[in-house]
């Protein structure tokens, strides 16, 4: 692809004698939402980390934009993606308006008036606008959560990585949030998300990555990757594929073996 | 009023009460360091030994202009400067472990320092360099920060962190007590200036030579204010945002240091001030490194000078080290932080 912002070229990643990605390859256009799906332990969050940058890959290589992201400075890094992963601010005592303008540090010395639109815009589109004078450490989990979102959307990248950005969010806001990736999508962004919920990928992703034990099992259309057997093979639990009631894309549903 | 401009009004708001009451009680603390003591001075002698000291006014001399330009004002100085600096080096260490109970004293840094001040003084011949004394207790206590560094790397709990700087201060503090009882020389501060400090001894080589360590140090700790907020939010976190966690963490420790062995060549081994002052400033102005870092300087130089005039005073004339007034007033501070952090 040749207007990729996002490439994964045969990456492999190892450690203590096993391997966490065997050999995978993705491809991310600006403009697309691309969800990774997969069983604890398939290696989802470990790519999302390589194309971050975070882990330098064995084999192979992750490239943002034009710069390799091993071999990037982590201020390049932070104006080329950002990330969101699993939230540990327990003990943060910045409140909300402060942390999501954190998210322009890699900008620093941008127009300061700019900059208060930008966070006061960020923090709007996840719903936490009302919270801006509170400690972050005095929030629900959901809440903390949607503030990673927004320093995140106020870091204003061209990339996006997220790690279960909807984990620990309401139905409502779990819509709201793949919504908002949706419109960041329309406008120019690359967004790969790791996603536990299935359903949540077949409606918003436009493609998913299927991992299991490091390996990609298949990329594609939620429609394509989504087939009983190729989940149920994946998840050890029997699933069957239908259609969505009310949206075009597939329903997953667990069976059970009663 | 929206949540953001009215926490905004009120932070701003906040931190200008703090810079005046501050910046009032600077100015009060030092007048009060320079006219309070054994030998009667008033603000008229004041005024006549800056008159004559500037070249603005002349006459005949007093017995006032010595004490003031030879014992009171480096006296003062220390107290300011070295106040400032274990503020602001308590900023720098609570922001870089991020653990609110980091302090240069209770992790060691300041006993190492103190270590490094005697060994410089050792190194030197009679007479002594104050310039020597204080470059060496900075090495003691850049040591000793780096070293807490690469501790803090290998533990994960906040707590086992500080009490593995509290085994480290207690054992810095008794080999330094060691040495300055076994060494018993008329060069060397007493065993009292260090290990519960003191202003008594404050000349105006001493202030000379420990105030750009300080300067230098504070000016790198709020260089690195912005990173050192970003690192609030976890170290993985920060690297996202384009922190290089590494350098941040390494400079802000030997900035500490730096300052902590300036302050400790002013004042000996002083514990509580970089420990409450910024707790205390924190919770009423905010987080932000930038400012905490000024008004910690402030708050820190305020605290001791007026700690040693307190010290020199209550009792005279008996002088009491200032490092019993720090604990004496800062033990109920700390335990009223801790019984009111949100658990």
């Amino acid at each position: 692809m040749t207007d990729a912002l996002v490439v994964a070229d045969d990456v492999t990643v190892g450690r203590n004698g096993r391997l966490l990605l065997n050999c995978v390859s993705l491809s991310v256009a600006a403009g697309e939402v691309v969800g990774i799906v997969g069983p604890n332990g398939a290696g989802k969050s470990t790519l999302l980390r390589v194309l971050a940058g975070d882990i330098a890959p064995e084999q192979g290589r992750a490239i943002l934009m034009t710069a390799d992201a091993a071999d990037a400075t982590l201020q390049q890094l932070a104006r080329l993606r950002a990330y969101v992963g699993p939230q540990s601010v327990s003990d943060v005592v910045f409140r909300v308006e402060e942390v999501v303008a954190m998210g322009r540090h890699p900008l620093s010395g941008s127009d300061a008036a700019a900059t208060e639109r930008t966070v006061a815009a960020a923090m709007d589109i996840v719903d936490v606008g009302h919270l801006a004078g509170r400690r972050l450490r005095t929030l629900s989990s959901g809440e903390q959560q949607r503030v990673g979102l927004a320093r995140a959307f106020a870091q204003q990248t061209p990339v996006l990585l997220l790690d279960e950005p909807t984990s620990a969010l309401d139905v409502g806001h779990q819509e709201m949030v793949l919504k908002v990736l949706r419109h960041l999508a329309h406008e120019g962004a690359a967004v790969i998300a790791v996603l536990h919920d299935l359903n949540l990928a077949a409606v918003h992703a436009d493609r998913v990555v299927l991992l299991d034990g490091g390996q990609a099992q298949a990329v594609g259309t939620p429609r394509e990757v989504f087939t009983a057997d190729r989940l149920s093979g994946a998840y050890r639990e029997p699933m069957e594929v239908i259609d969505h009631p009310f949206r075009d894309c597939p329903l997953v549903l667990t069976v059970g073996t009663d | 009023m929206t949540a953001t401009s009215d926490f905004r009004r009120h932070q701003t708001v906040r931190r200008r009460q703090a810079f005046s009451v501050l910046g009032f009680l600077l100015v009060a603390v030092t007048l009060l360091g320079l006219l309070a003591g054994s030998v009667a001075v008033g603000f008229d002698d004041l005024m006549h030994m800056i008159g004559v000291r500037s070249g603005l006014t002349s006459g005949p001399d007093r017995l006032s202009d010595s004490v003031l330009w030879s014992i009171r004002l480096p006296r003062v100085l220390a107290g300011l400067v070295g106040g400032a600096g274990l503020g602001v080096a308590g900023v720098a260490l609570q922001g870089t472990f991020r653990n609110p109970l980091a302090d240069p004293h209770l992790v060691g840094v300041a006993p190492a320092a103190g270590l490094g001040a005697v060994a410089g003084i050792a190194l030197t011949p009679a007479g002594g360099s104050p310039v020597i004394m204080m470059l060496c207790a900075a090495a003691g206590g850049v040591l000793l920060a780096l070293l807490m560094m690469r501790i803090a790397a290998d533990v994960v709990e906040s707590g086992q962190f500080v009490l593995v700087g509290i085994a480290l201060g207690f054992a810095f503090l008794a080999i330094l007590g060691v040495v300055v009882l076994a060494w018993d020389s008329p060069r060397v501060p007493t065993f009292t200036f260090w290990v519960f400090g003191g202003l008594s001894g404050s000349t105006w080589s001493r202030v000379v030579a420990a105030t750009p360590l300080v300067v230098a140090g504070a000016a790198v700790v709020v260089g690195l204010g912005r990173s050192l907020d970003v690192l609030a939010l976890g170290e993985q976190e920060a690297r996202h945002l384009g922190v290089d966690v590494s350098r941040v963490k390494t400079l802000a420790l030997a900035a500490v240091g730096v300052i902590v062995g300036g302050a400790v060549g002013l004042a000996g081994v002083v514990g509580f001030v970089g420990l409450v002052i910024p707790l205390v400033l924190r919770s009423w102005s905010g987080p932000s490194h930038r400012t905490l870092v000024i008004l910690s300087a402030l708050a820190g130089a305020v605290a001791l000078t007026a700690i040693d005039i307190l010290a020199r005073t209550i009792a005279a004339p008996v002088e009491i080290p200032v490092g019993l007034l720090t604990a004496i007033g800062g033990a109920p501070v700390l335990v009223w932080f801790l019984l009111r952090r949100p658990r």
